[in-house]
C-alpha cells in the first residue's frame, strides 16, 4: 500500500459560542494517498468543512481553534506550523477550491495577474513567464482563448468559467493535494457535469490527490476513490466508494443513501431519516446518531461509541454493525 | 380534461435594467411566450437552470410582478386583469412559499401569529377560532402546539419550512406556488418536507406549482413537468414520460448531467457533456435558444424558432428534430 500523503490523526476543532468552547470537529482520522480522491460527505452542521479548512490551518481564529491531534503532509506536522511557512505551503504543494468562486476570487484583478501572483510568489520567475504559466493553465481548465482572457475581470466570467478560473489558479503550482470543498454545489446541473470531467481528467494528467468535500452522494459517486461520511463532528464510516454505496455498514449512510431522490424511480414515499441532526453544544450521550437511529438500542444511549476497522479499509462507528443487514444503493 | 384552475397564455416578462453612462438601457426578456395549464389538484413541476425564468414565472403567477404581455386565469378569474380589492379577493386562493425558510419568516414574530397573520388579514377567524385553528395548522404539517409561543430562530431550516407551510395553507389556497422549496434543506430533512406535500394534497386537493432544480425531486412530485431553457418552455408533459423519454435534446442533456448516487451505474452510462455555457439572457441567441450548445444542431435551428409537436407519450417538444414539417428528420429514442 502506497504511503500516506496526508494523514489526519485524532483532529479536535473548537468555537467559542455562547454555549463556551463547543467541539466541531472531535476526534477525527483519516489520511489521502497520493492521486486517491477522498469524499468527505455529510450534511450541513457535520464538521466537513472545518475539517477541511484545518488541513491548511484556514480555520478563522477566533473564535475557532484547533484543540488537539495531527496533520501530517509529507511527513511534517501543519498543526501550530509558524505562519511563513504555512504560506510556502498554501498554493503550492496544497491548493484549495471552494464553492463561491465569485468570493474567492478578488473582484478587483484581472483573472490573469491573481494567478501570475500565485506563480510568483512560489516559484521565482519573471512577470513574463507567469503570465505564461497563467495562459497553460486556463488552456488546461478550457477557457477558450485563454491568452485573450488575461484580462478579464472575474464579473465578466459566467459562474462555471468562475470555477474553471479558480480551478485553475490552484494548479498553477502543480500542487500535490488539491481541497475541494463543495466546487460544483453554486453550479447548474450541466456545468458541473462538465467541472467533475475537468477534475477527472486533470487528475489522470497530473495525479495529484483530491479531498473533495461534498453532501452530494451523486457526485462521490462519480469522482470518488474512497469515501469518509461524517455526522456530528465525527466520522461514522469510510470505505471504498464500491463498498459504501453497495453494503454501507453505519445506519446513517444507509439513510443518506436511501434517502436520495434517485432518478428511475417514480412515485414511492421517500425515505426520510426522522428529526435533525444535534446542535454542537447539546450531543446526545452514547453514539450521536442514536435518536434518530432505527436501530437503537439501550447500550446505544449510554456508550460512546469507537471508530473500528471492519475488514480491508473499512471503519465503522456503530456497535451493531456486525448484525445488522443494512441496505444499499439500487 | 377538465377546466385547468390555472391557465397560463404566451406569457412574456421583461425587465428593463437602466443604463448609465455610456451604456444603454437593456431590456432582459426573462419569460417568453411560455404557456401551460395546471388542472385542479395536480403538480405542475417547472425546471431549468439558473437564467431558464423559471422563478420570474413564479413570481408572474403570483403577481409579484407584472407581465409585459400574456394572459393568467386562475379558475375563471383574469389575475392579470385584476386590481385592488378585486385582487385582494382571490390572493386568498393562491399562496406561496419560498427557497430561503431563514428569510421568508418575520423573525419578530411568533409562530402562532407567523401562521395566523393571513387568517387576521382576511377577516377569516379572531380570538379562541384563531388560536384554535393556527393549532391545527400546526398539527397538520407536524409540529406541536407548544411551539406557538416560540420566535423563527428556535427552529432548524426544516421546521422552518413547515411553518411557511403552515402559513401558505391556512386560507385553504386552491393552488401552492412552491419555488424551490425543498433547495436549502439538507437531503434527510428535505425528504420529510416533500412527504408533508404529498399528504397535504391527498388530504387537501391543493394543486402545486413546483418549479426547482433538482431533477430527482422533481421526478418524485411532479405529475407533469414543463422544461424552462432561456426564459422559454422547449418541452412539456407528464413526468413518468418526460423522465423516460426525454424529446428535447436539452431535456436529455438534462437528465444525463445528473449523477446517479451509484458508482457502478454511474460510470458505466454513457452521458452526455453539453459545451459551453447557458448564453445571457440579454442576448439570446437567434433560432431555437438551445442551438449554441445542441448535439443535434442544423441549420434551420440558427435562424427558426422551432414551434412546439406533439409527442408520443404525451406533451409536447419545440424541436425541429420532431417537427417533420420543417427539418423532415424524426429522431430515433435514445
Amino acid at each position: 500500500m502506497a504511503e500516506a500523503m496526508l494523514e489526519i490523526a485524532d483532529l479536535v476543532v473548537e468555537f467559542l459560542t455562547d454555549y463556551g468552547w463547543v467541539r466541531v470537529v472531535d476526534g477525527v482520522s483519516f489520511s489521502i494517498r497520493p492521486g486517491e480522491t477522498l469524499g468527505l460527505v455529510g450534511e450541513s452542521g457535520s464538521g466537513k468543512t472545518v475539517t477541511s479548512l484545518s488541513v491548511m490551518q484556514l480555520v478563522p481564529s477566533p473564535p475557532g481553534r484547533i484543540a488537539g491531534g495531527s496533520i501530517r503532509f509529507a511527513g511534517r506536522d501543519l498543526v501550530g506550523l509558524p505562519e511563513a511557512e504555512l504560506e510556502a505551503i498554501r498554493g503550492d504543494d496544497i491548493a484549495m477550491v471552494f464553492q463561491e468562486s465569485m468570493t474567492s476570487l478578488n473582484p478587483a484583478f484581472t483573472i490573469g495577474d491573481q494567478i501570475a501572483e500565485v506563480v510568483r510568489r512560489h516559484r521565482a520567475c519573471s512577470r513574463r513567464e507567469a503570465r505564461e504559466r497563467a495562459v497553460e493553465v486556463l488552456d488546461l481548465v478550457q477557457i477558450p482563448d485563454a491568452r485573450a482572457r488575461l484580462g478579464a475581470f472575474p464579473h465578466e466570467f459566467s459562474g462555471g468559467m468562475r470555477q474553471r478560473a479558480a480551478i485553475a489558479m490552484a494548479l498553477a503550482c502543480d500542487p500535490k493535494l488539491l481541497i475541494a470543498d463543495e466546487p460544483t454545489t453554486a453550479l447548474d446541473v450541466t456545468v458541473q457535469a462538465q467541472v467533475l470531467d475537468l477534475l477527472r481528467s486533470l487528475q489522470e494528467r497530473f495525479g495529484m490527490a483530491i479531498l473533495f468535500v461534498t453532501h452530494n452522494l451523486g457526485v462521490v459517486a462519480d469522482l470518488c476513490d474512497r469515501v469518509a461520511v461524517m455526522y456530528a463532528g465525527r466520522i461514522v464510516e469510510t470505505a471504498s466508494v464500491f463498498d459504501l454505496f453497495e453494503s454501507p455498514r453505519h445506519p446513517y449512510t444507509e439513510g443518506l443513501l436511501q434517502a436520495m431522490p434517485q432518478l428511475g424511480e417514480r412515485g414511492q414515499r421517500l425515505a426520510a431519516i426522522p428529526g435533525t441532526p444535534p446542535m454542537p453544544w447539546q450531543m446526545p450521550q452514547g453514539c450521536r446518531f442514536h435518536p434518530r437511529c432505527p436501530y437503537a438500542e439501550t447500550a446505544c444511549t449510554e456508550r460512546d461509541v469507537r471508530l473500528e476497522a471492519v475488514g480491508q479499509e473499512r471503519h465503522v462507528r456503530c456497535r451493531r454493525s456486525g448484525e445488522l443487514a443494512l441496505a444499499g444503493a439500487e | 380534461m377538465s377546466t385547468p384552475l390555472l391557465s397560463v397564455r404566451d406569457l412574456e416578462v421583461t425587465f428593463r435594467l437602466r443604463g448609465g453612462l455610456l451604456r444603454p438601457t437593456r431590456l432582459l426578456r426573462a419569460v417568453n411566450g411560455v404557456s401551460f395549464d395546471i388542472a385542479p389538484g395536480e403538480t405542475l413541476a417547472v425546471v431549468g437552470e439558473s437564467g431558464s425564468g423559471k422563478s420570474t414565472i413564479a413570481r408572474a403567477v403570483m403577481r409579484l410582478l407584472e407581465p409585459s404581455s400574456g394572459r393568467i386565469h386562475l379558475d375563471g378569474d383574469d389575475v392579470t386583469a385584476l386590481k385592488g380589492e378585486a385582487l385582494r379577493r382571490i390572493r386568498p386562493k393562491l399562496q406561496m412559499v419560498f427557497q430561503d425558510p431563514y428569510s421568508s419568516l418575520d423573525p419578530s414574530m411568533i409562530i402562532a401569529d407567523v401562521v395566523g397573520e393571513p387568517l387576521v388579514v382576511h377577516g377569516r377567524a379572531r380570538g379562541a377560532d384563531l388560536e384554535r385553528r393556527v393549532q391545527g395548522l400546526l398539527e397538520h404539517v407536524g409540529l406541536g402546539r407548544y411551539h406557538m409561543n416560540r420566535y423563527p430562530y428556535e427552529f432548524s431550516g426544516g421546521q422552518r419550512q413547515r411553518i411557511a407551510i403552515a402559513r401558505a395553507i391556512a386560507l385553504e389556497p386552491k393552488l401552492l406556488v412552491l419555488d424551490e422549496a425543498v433547495s436549502a434543506l439538507d437531503v434527510s430533512t428535505q425528504n420529510q418536507i416533500l412527504n408533508l406535500l404529498e399528504d397535504l394534497r391527498s388530504e387537501l386537493g391543493i394543486a402545486y406549482l413546483f418549479i426547482s432544480h433538482d431533477l430527482g425531486v422533481v421526478e418524485h412530485i411532479a405529475d407533469r413537468v414543463a422544461v424552462t431553457y432561456l426564459g422559454r418552455i422547449v418541452e412539456e408533459g407528464p413526468a413518468e414520460r418526460i423522465f423516460s423519454a426525454p424529446a428535447h435534446p436539452y431535456t436529455e442533456a438534462l437528465l444525463s448531467a445528473v449523477p446517479v448516487p451509484n458508482p457502478r451505474i454511474q460510470r458505466s452510462r454513457q452521458r452526455i457533456v453539453l459545451p459551453g455555457d447557458i448564453p445571457s439572457p440579454l442576448a439570446p441567441p437567434a433560432g431555437c435558444p438551445f442551438h449554441t450548445r445542441c448535439p443535434h444542431v442544423m441549420d434551420v435551428c440558427k435562424t427558426a424558432m422551432p414551434a412546439h409537436t406533439p409527442i408520443d407519450g404525451g406533451g409536447s417538444a419545440a424541436c425541429f428534430l420532431h417537427d417533420t414539417g420543417v427539418a423532415g428528420g424524426t429522431r430515433r429514442a435514445s
